[in-house]
């Protein structure tokens, strides 16, 4: 009858309550941290990422497209603009800067190329650029069209007093 | 099951619980896409759908596995494991969702069949010598697919009882399948504390309740043979201690019977259910039936038949009354043996 399922019953657990804890504590008490450093090696001091300092991150800049722009700045006042791009798909994508508040179809004559965009690789923006108005183009050199094209918008002025 | 009974299927009460389930669900995935949205903006959408799956079926199973213990703990839980098996389904194919983003995030579209990759791929992180965590996800997602498939009393009959229940208790493997998932794989790399606590609270509460409950009912496992009265009979207890119309259960040969005490008359079956070994005496007479409390099924108390059109047939036993003292014979009837109701006067 019901006398052999609840034998079974007490030994299952009697098992678990040993074997479950003992396993979950093993795992979380061995999982290996991350060790902090106190200072740079100096073999990697010259590594170092010149664009440390991020001035601005904003998410929601290009309508319809899940890309988070950060705008950072180095130790000489540059600015660079990074992207990580979600869901845009597009080969070969490069970067530009148009200034003024027109929205184009084609890339504007006056746009100024930033660079190929890559998930690690700020892409430096003109010191003469610098707090003016305009936005970012993605360009797909491989289909030759406007990938994506940002919301207009100002950019960050290290040199404003 | 008297002459007024319909056929358990869809009836208002499961369809409440589907709707609380289903709510209950729902809402959860919604509050954990919107959490993630905003305190991890930079997870992407897989990811985050990966993790509320996850987060929902293992959450689920807990509840389900909680259900048991607390129904032997505090009646009011009954409720609750009536349509026990939705859940298990739910939490199954909310499982099945999460292995079937894993397996396309994760391993798909490369040289490597998938499936082959889960077992072949590497975990997290170097932690404890390497402990494979996606391999532990695979084998209990197996287990719980088995009985959802299983869980229908069509296999239960087909089965027989003893191969099916077998087979539902492997909960208790995949349960311990997915904690060893869950410790040598997201937590390895979340190392927030509140994911660990969260997970050591389910565990302990998992193992806490089930451990109480058995503490609980083990007094009523102790034998009552030692008060032998004559002709092998066993003194069990007084008339006046059965409320009408209830049971006390009582260990005879080392199982359970259920006393009855209906119609100024004392009948004795087995304690456990032909349906899912429910227990029987924690039950009522109702239209002249014993009924089950977990559910439903119902037992003719003298002769241990379900009325028809059912064919459950569960053990009767031999009782006497004498001097106001229930006796029963521990040698139980062949299920379905009519054994005269002893009348109290």
């Amino acid at each position: 009858m019901i006398l052999p399922l609840r034998k079974a019953h007490r030994t299952i657990f009697c098992v678990l309550s040993v074997l479950l804890p003992a396993a979950f504590a093993a795992g979380i008490t061995m999982r290996q941290q991350v060790p902090p450093a106190a200072s740079i090696p100096p073999v990697l001091a010259s590594q170092t990422n010149p664009y440390s300092q991020v001035l601005l991150t904003e998410s929601n800049l290009w309508p319809g497209q899940q890309i988070i722009t950060s705008f950072c700045r180095n130790t000489r006042g540059g600015i660079a603009a990074k992207l990580i791009l979600r869901n845009l798909t597009e080969p070969d994508l490069l970067l530009y800067w148009t200034a003024g508040t027109g929205n184009n179809t084609q890339l504007p004559a006056n746009s100024i190329f930033l660079g190929k965009v890559d998930d690690l690789t700020p892409l430096l923006i003109p010191t003469s650029e610098q707090g003016n108005t305009g936005r970012l183009i993605l360009y797909s050199l491989a289909n030759h069209e406007i990938a994506a094209s940002s919301e207009v918008f100002s950019l960050p002025n290290t040199h404003s007093p | 099951m008297s002459l007024q009974y319909s056929a358990v299927q869809w009836n208002r009460q499961k369809r409440i619980y589907d709707f609380i389930l289903a709510g209950g669900v729902g809402v959860f995935l919604l509050l954990f896409a919107g959490l993630s949205k905003v305190l991890f903006p930079f997870v992407t959408d897989e990811i985050m759908l990966i993790r509320s799956f996850a987060a929902a079926a293992f959450i689920l199973l807990h509840i389900i596995l909680c259900i048991g213990p607390l129904c032997r703990l505090n009646r009011k839980f009954l409720p609750l494991l009536y349509n026990r098996r939705h859940a298990g389904v739910t939490m199954c194919f909310l499982g099945l969702i999460h292995a079937v983003l894993v397996i396309a995030t994760y391993h798909a579209g490369g040289n490597i069949n998938p499936f082959v990759s889960v077992f072949a791929g590497s975990p997290i992180v170097s932690s404890i010598a390497g402990v494979p965590f996606q391999p532990f996800g695979f084998c209990a997602l197996v287990i719980l697919m088995l009985m959802a498939a299983t869980s229908h009393d069509f296999w239960l009959a087909n089965l027989t009882a003893p191969v099916w229940k077998t087979l539902h208790m492997l909960v208790y493997a995949a349960y311990g399948l997915l904690v060893l998932h869950v410790t040598f794989g997201a937590l390895q790399a979340e190392i927030n504390p509140v994911y660990a606590i969260a997970t050591a609270i389910g565990l302990a509460l998992v193992l806490g309740l089930h451990i109480t409950a058995a503490f609980k009912e083990k007094p009523t496992d102790q034998p009552d043979d030692g008060k032998f009265a004559t002709e092998g009979f066993v003194d069990v207890c007084a008339v006046a201690d059965i409320v009408e119309n209830r049971a006390r259960i009582a260990c005879l040969s080392g199982e359970r019977v259920a006393v009855f005490k209906y119609d100024g008359k004392i009948s004795v079956v087995s304690n456990v259910c032909q349906h899912q070994n429910g227990p029987l005496g924690e039950g009522k007479v109702i239209d002249g039936c014993i009924t089950c409390p977990w559910h439903g099924y119902q037992y003719q108390p003298d002769t241990g038949v379900s009325p028809p059109p059912f064919v459950e047939k569960v053990p009767t036993f031999n009782v006497r009354v004498k001097k106001g003292r229930i006796l029963i014979h521990p040698r139980p009837n062949p299920p379905g043996t009519r054994a005269e109701p002893a009348s109290i006067d």
